[in-house]
């Protein structure tokens, strides 16, 4: 009976740990992709690439606006990208609905975005995916998706 | 003699985790192929339960040209009940890219589809899947169309 009570406690230390460890990545992931977007807004994009993205030849950005725009960016682009620093503090952003898929040292990430124009209040809507691999215990961004729409009335 | 024999288990070791992994990016590449057709033949619902995971990460999202967006959960596709007429579409996949892990994968590749008036629609398309009983299985697709510059 003994043997039974030490094995199921055995079994709940394991699952809590794994939990743990999941909730834990699962926290280091969200806190990189809300960090880099602090930093596109404030810092030149080089740094934002050097400290939060996997810069390789499958590193990619694709992104759509409402007005048919179409980037889509691997890494010879990324590295000539202007280092001009968008104004910030002029925008508010808000992720939610976040999905994380975590396999390993990769994790697979959906959101939604909602960015606040604080001068004239508009509003920009995205539908957002990241993938991330975990690099010397560092989440770190290696593609990203980025639908932006005009919300139906 | 004994570093002669390791280096040769190295290298049969490397050769067949390459086989593997070109193995498992063709397993891919043939699933995404036979989805698409199935796509412009069978209805979505059908489509989604035969070639995805379902469940409340399911996820599909794209953007048209003419700025038009869907975002599309587990219950959106399942709704698409309607059986596209056979043939009316011819679509090619081009540029793959794959980043395989231990059961999940990513591919990304490029699409032209071709009507049956000869419009022409072009995308850049992403794909999570994940393998579940050994069988690769798509789990979030994102569809990015866009009108080809003169380069493209």
């Amino acid at each position: 009976m003994k043997k039974y009570t030490t094995l199921l406690i055995l079994f709940f230390e394991v699952s809590a740990i794994f939990s743990y460890a999941q909730s834990a990545d699962e926290l280091a992931i969200k806190l990189t992709i809300e960090a880099e977007t602090v930093a596109y807004l404030g810092k030149p994009f080089s740094k934002v690439l050097e400290e939060f993205w996997i810069v390789d030849d499958n590193t990619t950005i694709d992104a759509s606006t409402p007005d048919g725009v179409h980037l889509h960016l691997t890494k010879v682009e990324l590295l000539q990208m202007s280092d001009i620093i968008p104004e910030s503090g002029q925008s508010a952003t808000k992720k939610y609905d976040y999905h994380v898929l975590i396999d390993g040292n990769t994790a697979y990430v959906t959101f939604s975005q909602e960015v606040n124009m604080l001068e004239d209040g508009q509003k920009i809507y995205s539908h957002e995916i990241r993938i991330l691999k975990k690099i010397d215990e560092k989440w770190r961004l290696h593609n990203s998706s980025v639908h932006q729409y005009l919300p139906r009335e | 003699m004994k570093s002669y024999v390791l280096t040769n288990v190295l290298f049969l070791l490397c050769l067949s985790s390459l086989f593997g992994q070109k193995n498992e990016e063709d397993a891919i590449q043939k699933l995404l192929e036979n989805e698409t057709e199935a796509f412009t033949k069978m209805a979505l619902a059908d489509v989604v339960k035969t070639y995805w995971i379902m469940d409340e990460k399911t996820l599909l999202i794209a953007t048209m040209p003419d700025g038009n967006h869907i975002q599309e959960k587990l219950s959106d596709l399942l709704s698409h009940t309607e059986v596209p007429p056979e043939g009316h579409a011819k679509v090619q996949k081009m540029d793959f890219q794959f980043s395989i892990f231990d059961q999940s994968a990513l591919a990304s590749f490029k699409q032209t589809v071709t009507t049956e008036e000869g419009d022409k629609v072009n995308s850049h398309e992403i794909r999570f899947l994940e393998k579940v009983n050994g069988v690769w299985k798509i789990h979030v697709s994102s569809v990015h169309q866009y009108m080809p510059k003169g380069d493209e």
